[in-house]
């Protein structure tokens, strides 16, 4: 027994199965729990990071866009341990703004703010942060010191030029550890 | 909570200032697994170690329910242990494991706690406690251009919970049947946010085994026992400096075999060491200064002997651009051996290179090289009538040049292969070369043991290919690997060499070191490794190893003890379970050896080998936690026998241990 072909249904499931993986896609962008825990590891290897109390990690990102789940990386950030005996707090932080003034320790750059590179970048040499970034491309773009990816296996990449830019030193044994750009 | 979070009270206490050593702990959170220096001295992830290297963990140790070193090594990939007595046990890697194994180098936090005046590891005399222990890295094959002379086969570092960093305490008691007592005590203390001390003691009396051969039965040894103290100390001097200092002692006493019977023996050591490390403009340099001091003394005192070695080492860890990384490493030792027929020592210069090239971000290429420069000295007259002189003991000089070289591929993110070569050095020991020891009252008929200049040392040429594979659905570990090696110059220390007849009174015997060709070893080992989240763990090995003899001894002619074609099991099984309900924690490891050969000498005129049979061991551990820091354990070794035959010594008894451990 046959039926009439749903050919136009399959192939709209099929656009909308596509559409949401592609969401699901640019939301692994964002930096999942593994990475925050990853960061604050990190962190631990940064000169100047506070070495009781609450380590202030800037969120920046892209204020003109839509979502992007700074909600979600706030409440991870929250919910992390800091380093040894540190707590972690996020302040969010449109890219627009980051030339402001705020009492951070760090600037975790979310994905897409490669039109703020310049103003990120200032912001950051004034204040001698460290940025740090699970996008691959901030690296390229050079926009973070570090970049940190927590899956399948932890991996830092450390931008040196950057990090000399910006006066960020880091454990010399953590800067041999690491990949070097 | 069916896991303790980390080790017993070892808990992460606050973020240094960015530190100039290698912070193990943190570390290890970052990467989620072990971090290493023993591979190339420049600091690694377990994972990118260009060697072939395994890493025992403080929860292994504390799950094997082991009360020593060798007991937690026991089940290690391609580890070979003979337990001779309750002082003395022998770990051997890659073949030629013997009584008084000379081929294994051991260190503690890099300093050497291997004997190199004799050439030997005591591990009853290595000033550390389990509790303390971090890891233990076990490098399998050559590593001399790191390490030098001796790390020919292989290293262990032991490395222990930094004051810095970590925050221990613990005190361990166990009691054990029959009659041992075992207790150990460790504590970190800090003192502000720049300083810290880490003090340990520990002690142990077993009771001597029973049914050693006929030699030991003169030899008033009741008990085996050994006490070790040891503390170590840290200060962060400014944000780029930090020194250390470190004082131990450590006592033992009882049966040691010597091969062919048992000796009573007192081994005293001590050691005092000075370390600097400074992040400096042209790299991370680091100053190491040690003195390990050993007095040695036979029972019923045949004398008492005396060895001292002066370590100076520096390096300098330089990141040369995004891609390449160099070590430079330069170091003076001094040796020297005080026994009844005077002083020997010998001087030892060296410079190494590490040049770490990173091709890739999947491909690294990893080359060392060192020289080693050696000069005997000779105090006194060579004895007469052994057809040597003082000239040939005081022209003695070795140099020596070692390597490794290897490639880390990771060719997917589950799969890393390695590729590796390494030429290693073992040289003779100061008595090998030097010694000057005459029994003229020895009751079986006088003797002498003499010295050989003319030994070369043994160049041993390893290559090796390893293949890993994470299985991160299981959370666990494959790893495969092949190794081929090749020993030249082998030889047979003195009291392993056959006894030469000598006509003139009154040595009828002369024991001199010889050289006896070269010797082949090839093998594969196979390790299956990993744990879930929800409690069961496992791990199964198997190691193939053979060591094909071209050293030209006829075994059936010589009298000699060491018989290298033989002197290895073929094959080794291992395999572990483990679970956690609730408080409990259940492990259960078995080992199984296929036979290999060893000696026993029945009386003075004969000297007989003995094939060991293939043998079984299967160990349990039943554990209840008070809390995460304190736990009862019950631990039986060797639950399938009362009592097996393991070596040329005797029998190894079933042993229950009942262990009280408090965090505070």
């Amino acid at each position: 027994m046959t039926g009439p072909c749903h050919c136009g249904r399959a192939v709209l499931m099929l656009a909308l199965v596509a559409a949401l993986a592609a969401r699901g896609a640019r939301a692994a962008d964002m930096p999942s729990a593994e990475d925050i825990d990853a960061i604050s590891h990190t962190l631990g290897f940064i000169d100047g990071m506070p070495h009781a109390g609450t380590i202030r990690i800037g969120v920046v990102y892209d204020g003109s866009a839509e979502g992007g789940g700074v909600d979600r990386v706030i409440e991870a950030i929250a919910a992390a341990a800091g380093p040894g005996a540190t707590r972690l707090g996020a302040i969010p932080i449109a890219a627009a703004d980051v030339g402001k003034p705020a009492n951070v320790d760090a600037l975790l750059l979310l994905p897409g703010l490669k039109g703020f590179a310049q103003g990120i970048t200032s912001a950051a040499a004034g204040r001698h942060l460290p940025t740090i970034s699970t996008d691959p491309q901030c690296i390229e773009q050079q926009l973070c010191v570090l970049w940190v990816e927590a899956q399948p296996r932890v991996s830092v990449t450390l931008n040196t030029k950057l990090a000399d830019a910006l006066s960020v030193r880091v454990s010399p044994i953590f800067a041999m550890m690491v990949k070097r750009k | 909570m069916r896991r303790l979070p980390i080790a017993f009270a070892a808990l992460l206490w606050a973020v240094p200032a960015v530190a100039q050593t290698l912070q193990y702990g943190q570390l290890e959170q970052l990467f989620g697994e072990p971090v290493t220096a023993s591979a190339t001295g420049e600091p690694l992830r377990a994972s990118e170690a260009p060697v072939d290297m395994e890493i025992v963990t403080q929860e292994d140790i504390r799950r094997s329910g082991a009360v020593d070193i060798p007991g937690a090594l026991r089940f290690v990939t391609g580890i070979d242990e003979r337990v001779y007595g309750a002082n003395h046990t022998e770990i051997g890697i890659r073949g030629y494991n013997q009584a008084f194994n000379p081929r294994l180098l051991v260190l503690l936090n890099g300093r050497q706690v291997y004997l190199d005046d004799y050439g030997e590891v005591d591990w009853k005399s290595i000033p550390v406690q389990l509790t303390e222990i971090r890891q233990i890295e076990v490098v399998k094959g050559p590593n001399s251009a790191l390490y030098g002379f001796n790390a020919a086969y292989g290293v262990i570092n032991i490395v222990t919970y930094d004051p810095l960093e970590d925050h221990l305490g613990v005190a361990n008691l166990t009691l054990g049947m029959p009659n041992e007592i075992d207790g150990s005590l460790v504590k970190i203390i800090r003192l502000g946010d720049d300083a810290g001390v880490r003090v340990s003691l520990g002690g142990q009396k077993v009771r001597a085994l029973a049914g050693t051969n006929s030699y030991l039965a003169g030899i008033p040894v009741v008990s085996d026992q050994n006490g070790t103290a040891a503390i170590s100390g840290e200060v962060q001097l400014s944000p780029k400096t930090q020194l250390s200092l470190e004082l131990s002692a450590t006592d033992s006493r009882g049966a040691y075999y010597e091969g062919y019977s048992y000796s009573g023996v007192f081994i005293r050591t001590n050691s005092v060491r000075v370390g600097l490390s400074s992040e400096s403009d042209i790299g991370l340099m680091t100053l190491d200064a040690y003195r390990n001091e050993e007095r040695y003394s036979d029972l019923p005192n045949y004398g008492a002997e005396h060895g001292q070695v002066y370590v100076l080492q520096a390096s300098d860890d330089l990141i040369l651009d995004a891609d390449n990384s160099l070590r430079l490493h330069g170091e003076y030792r001094s040796d020297q051996l005080t026994q009844p027929g005077g002083n020997i020592s010998y001087d030892i210069y060296a410079g190494s290179l590490m040049w770490n090239w990173r091709i890739s971000d999947r491909l690294s290429f990893v080359n060392s090289g060192r020289i080693d420069y050696l000069t005997l000295h000779f105090d006194g007259k060579a004895s007469p009538g052994f057809g040597l002189t003082n000239a040939d003991f005081a022209n003695r000089t070795i140099t020596g040049f070692s390597f490794n070289s290897g490639l880390v591929y990771r060719a997917t993110e589950r799969d890393s292969i390695r590729l590796f070569a390494g030429r290693g050095l073992q040289i003779p020991s100061l008595y090998d070369l030097a010694i000057r020891d005459r029994f003229p009252d020895y009751p079986y008929g006088p003797y002498a043991v003499i010295g050989n200049p003319h030994l070369e040392p043994t160049a041993v040429l390893n290559v090796g290919l390893d293949w890993d594979r994470d299985l991160p659905e299981l959370n666990s570990k494959l790893s495969a690997g092949l190794f081929a090696q090749r020993s030249d110059d082998l030889y047979i220390e003195p009291s392993s060499a056959p006894g030469v007849p000598v006509p003139t009174f009154p040595y009828y015997y002369l024991y001199h070191a010889t050289q006896t060709g070269y010797g082949l070893a090839a093998g594969t080992e196979i390790t299956f490794k990993g744990g879930l989240k929800s409690g069961p763990r496992w791990r199964a090995s198997y190691t193939f190893t053979t060591t094909p003899d071209h050293t030209g001894i006829d075994y059936d002619r010589r009298y000699s003890y060491v018989d290298f074609g033989y002197s290895t099991p073929r094959h080794v099984v291992t395999l572990g379970i483990g679970d956690s309900w609730g408080q409990w924690d259940v492990d259960l490891q078995a080992r199984w050896q296929s036979e290999y050969r060893d000696f026993v000498a029945p009386d003075q005129e004969n000297l007989l080998r003995y094939d060991i049979g293939a043998y079984a061991t299967v160990d349990a551990r039943l554990a209840y936690r008070l809390s995460d820091t304190s736990s009862v354990a019950f631990t039986a070794q060797q639950l399938n026998a009362a009592s097996q035959r393991e070596t040329g010594g005797p029998n190894v008894q079933r042993r229950f241990l009942l262990s009280l451990t408090a965090g505070f």
